[in-house]
């Protein structure tokens, strides 16, 4: 019987309407959502709390939060592979805070990122933020370095940028992650 | 000692026992077993002609003990103990159940049912009388709480005969419903409704209404409470006409609690017009002590020489009626609770007649706090009701309502409150507010459309979580509420016996359900102290090997141990309720419960090998009673032992049943529904027990399974694969 914690049952399953085939290796995208760190989608009653306060609804991107959420446990994935909404979170995490389920709807967000990611479905801007991580140790490359020495600060700031060290050490770990598995960016 | 005369009743029940059982090679078997001087069989024990049959044979044969082996305890134990009960004590009759344990559920079961009636013949070597005690409790009740449930209840109990003692903290009865402009879904005045009950509260001869009064603390046990409590000073007697000049001249203004601090009173006040007692008040604190008031009093009910007075109030049962508070908006900081025109819904309520509406728009936000994992998970019931509610009132009175709600939860017949709303014109906006900001300006996101939207209101009025307000010290669930019995079969009783739960310190309650709750609780008040109180006598006795270590205490849920390291410890035999909990944690065996641990030893030493079960009497045998009239079958080796509760079985019982059987089933309640709350110990027992078992390599011969009195499939289930896998059979 499926359970889940504290005894609260699961929604209904809506996966059922969308009567997606499904073989060994394809599981219900819900699911794969929950393995990815979204391990309270179920939970979500559609309430919109974390709609109403969200800037990705506000500024009229197409799968916020709320809707994301629906979607998935609907078991739609292909449709959502190409949205650039998952992006452009910000990680406010204002509806983590006022969701009255503890759905963390920021974590279903990143888990669809990560899940994005896995197909490849991947914009070429988050690409760039990625090379850039490995090979300078920042996601966003540092501009300025002559406003710095204007006033009086070393070129380099204390980062990754100024110890090859720490940087060496960042792509170690780079390494050990899924990114090295997906290829997405080259890592000597 | 007594010569043991034991005699054995062997019920066919037509074919159900005869169909699979040899009845008349069971007598012969019997026949030989020491101390038993008559068997007999009959077709049917419990018919008239079979009824007579045993009380004759009895009485010729001067029998002592009584073994009856046919059905189920269930079914005819209670017949057959008072059948016997002039001649033999209730605790020397003995049912074995051969039919639904047995017959129905094997075949060729002669000895299975040889087994059976072998266990029953040595635990009653082993009995010993029970002596059953009567008490008159005392004919009066206290009723903590003046609200309407703490009314209702105590009007009630007045009517049945009973002296009722009303507590109540404020300075009037009346409670939360005082403070509610009309109330759902007939829109009466709440007052109109309310008031009546209040003066016939106070005129009622049977009702003491101590107002202004607090509990202190509460001492003895069902049919005998000692109730302390502190009665504060009012500075005002009887001969208060309520005039009101006394409040017209003090010059000391401060915030009306009555109106949730929104309007004023003066230091001499009533807190309303309708208040009861009739009598105006001093508050002490904010008396300056001019005197004023007592120069215009005309009928000298001024004394300000009055004292704090503690009483001792004696009375048989309690009902707590403490009813609810709200949550603390404060608490919920986004929703914008302290900003001007964010008020909560009791607060809104009070102001409703006193604002100028006319064009303002309000927002109702339902579910502020309530449903929420961050505050409380719980529906507080009433709030999509009173929102509603408020909401036509304040359409009545021009202003443009908004609901925001996640789902309306109008139960039953209040769907017709719903759609009047609806109809009158009412804004329903499916969505959970998120967030109110300066300017009133509230965030939402209208679901049903998908659109998110930012809209400026007058007023937000939160509807926030109902809390319980019980400063009381009975058992509480999670979220505070008391906790009763059974959330559906006993609702109003509590785990402290004699100890009632009315209205909404139980859970959160309308005023129906409230009311519902207090006839309930008058009903069970009388049905437990008119007459005696029998005491079930199963309850606990500690023998003179206690070594007062105090662990008893510690582990009793109903509070009946009582006493300490230099006095010694002693039960309380009108709390016990004989779990047999303490026995089973006593380390050296001191203390003695019904059945004896000898008692229980004498089954096991006679089961004949197999599988020992012991069983739940709540549930577990219920059980396996559902399996028997299914007939569903299961391995023969299983032979069951009743227990009061699971947390009766104590680690010396497996460990001795190991001895003459393979294995040993534990069958009890889910650790929810435990009728003792008692599971846990025992779960923790075997925990510990099964450590060692593991050193010998038999901790797989011992189970724990939990199941419903409904659960026979799962009874079966279970039995079946633990015989199997103790046997290592396959299939």
């Amino acid at each position: 019987m499926e359970m889940m914690e504290e005894g609260v049952p699961p929604v209904i399953n809506l996966s059922k309407l969308a009567e997606r085939e499904e073989t060994e290796l394809e599981k219900k995208v819900a699911e794969i959502i929950k393995e990815l760190g979204a391990e309270r989608i179920m939970y979500c009653m559609q309430c919109g709390a974390c709609a109403s306060i969200c800037p990705l609804a506000k500024t009229g991107f197409e799968w916020y939060n709320k809707k994301l959420i629906k979607a998935l446990i609907v078991g739609l994935r292909d449709e959502l592979l190409d949205d650039p909404t998952p992006w452009a979170c910000v990680a406010c995490n204002r509806c983590t805070e006022v969701c009255p389920r503890r759905v963390s709807p920021f974590e279903v967000m990143f888990a669809m990122r990560r899940l994005m990611a896995e197909e490849y479905a991947i914009g070429s801007l988050a690409i760039e933020g990625l090379r850039a991580l490995y090979e300078y140790g920042h996601a966003v490359y540092m501009t300025g370095r002559e406003a710095r020495k204007k006033v009086g600060l070393p070129e380099k700031p204390p980062s990754t940028e100024s110890d090859p060290k720490a940087l060496e050490d960042l792509r170690k770990i780079l390494k050990q992650t899924k990114l090295a598995d997906l290829g997405l960016i080259p890592m000597e | 000692m007594e010569e043991l005369r034991i005699g054995v009743f062997i019920c066919h029940c037509g074919l159900n026992i005869a169909g699979s059982v040899n009845v008349k090679a069971l007598v012969e078997s019997c026949k030989d077993v020491e101390d038993v001087v008559f068997v007999a069989d009959h077709r049917y024990l419990c018919s008239k002609d079979g009824q007579e049959f045993v009380y004759n044979k009895v009485k010729e044969e001067n029998l002592n003990r009584v073994v009856i082996a046919a059905c189920s305890p269930k079914m005819h134990e209670h017949t057959f103990k008072s059948l016997l009960s002039d001649v033999l004590n209730e605790n020397y009759v003995e049912i074995a159940n051969i039919r639904e344990q047995c017959s129905w559920v094997h075949t060729n079961a002669t000895d299975k049912a040889f087994d059976l009636i072998r266990m029953a013949i040595a635990r009653l070597r082993f009995a010993k009388p029970i002596e059953k005690r009567r008490f008159k409790p005392i004919q009066s009740v206290l009723v903590v709480g003046g609200g309407i449930a703490g009314i209702t209840t105590s009007l009630d109990l007045a009517k049945m005969g009973f002296d009722v003692y009303l507590v109540e903290k404020e300075p009037t009865i009346g409670g939360n419903m005082a403070k509610l402009e009309c109330i759902f879904p007939t829109m009466d005045c709440s007052m109109c409704v309310l008031s009546p009950l209040m003066s016939e509260v106070f005129n009622d001869p049977k009702i003491h209404v101590l107002t202004n009064t607090e509990v202190v603390g509460v001492e003895g046990h069902l049919g005998n409470f000692r109730v302390r409590v502190k009665r504060r000073a009012r500075f005002v007697n009887e001969n208060c006409t309520s005039c009101g000049l006394c409040s017209e001249v003090c010059p000391v203004e401060v915030p009306n609690e009555f109106d949730c601090n929104l309007s004023k009173r003066k230091a001499i006040y009533i807190p309303f017009p309708q208040a009861i007692p009739p009598y105006y008040i001093v508050d002490p604190f904010s008396c300056v002590g001019c005197k004023l008031c007592l120069s215009v009093c005309d009928p000298n009910a001024i004394d300000f020489t009055q004292k704090d007075e503690e009483l001792e109030i004696n009375v048989g049962a309690i009902v707590i009626a403490t009813g609810f508070k709200l949550y603390d908006g404060e608490r919920i900081k986004e929703l914008g609770y302290g900003l001007k025109g964010v008020f909560t819904s009791l607060e809104f309520e009070r102001l409703l007649s006193r604002l100028d509406l006319r064009g303002k728009r309000i927002a109702f936000v339902l579910c502020a706090g309530s449903r929420d994992e961050g505050h409380k998970r719980y529906c507080s019931g009433v709030c999509c009701m009173y929102s509603i509610k408020q909401a036509l009132m304040a359409k009545e009175r021009g202003a443009i309502p908004y609901v925001f709600y996640i789902d309306v939860r109008a139960l039953g017949k209040n769907e017709d409150f719903y759609r009047r709303a609806l109809r009158e014109g009412i804004v329903f906006v499916r969505g959970r507010v998120a967030e109110v900001r300066e300017g009133l300006k509230v965030k939402f996101e209208n679901t049903l459309l998908n659109k998110v939207d930012e809209m400026e209101f007058d007023y937000v009025v939160l509807a926030l979580p109902i809390v319980p307000n019980l400063p009381f010290d009975v058992p509480k669930d999670e979220f505070g509420f008391g906790l009763s019995i059974h959330p559906k079969l006993n609702p109003v009783e509590s785990f402290s016996r004699g100890i009632f739960l009315a209205g909404c310190c139980s859970s959160p309650k309308d005023i129906y359900e409230s009311i519902l709750s207090a006839h309930t609780c008058a009903i069970e008040v009388s049905k437990l102290l008119k007459g005696e109180i029998e005491l079930e006598a199963k309850f606990a006795r500690i023998k003179e090997n206690c070594i007062r270590c105090g662990i008893c205490k510690e582990v009793c849920v109903f509070n009946a141990i009582e006493g300490n390291v230099k006095d010694g410890y002693r039960v309380v035999e009108e709390v016990c309720r004989g779990c047999g909990n303490c026995s089973a944690e006593c380390p050296v065996n001191a203390i003695e419960v019904y059945p004896s641990d000898e008692e229980i030893f004498a089954r096991v030493e006679n089961c004949g090998g197999g599988v020992v079960g012991f069983l739940c009497d709540w549930c577990a045998y219920n059980a396996s009673d559902v399996a028997g009239r299914l007939k569903m079958s299961y391995p023969k080796e299983f032979k069951a032992i009743r227990v009061p509760c699971m947390a009766r079985v104590d680690v010396k019982h497996v460990l001795k049943a190991l001895q003459y059987a393979d294995g040993v089933l534990i069958m009890g309640c889910y650790v929810k529904d435990c009728h003792y709350s008692s599971n846990v110990h025992a779960l923790r027992r075997i925990d510990e027990l099964r450590k060692y078992l593991k050193k010998l390599g038999l901790e797989d011969r011992v189970e724990v399974v939990h199941l419903s009195s409904t659960e026979g499939e799962k009874f079966v289930k279970a039995v079946r694969e633990f015989v199997d896998r103790i046997y290592s059979r396959r299939g």
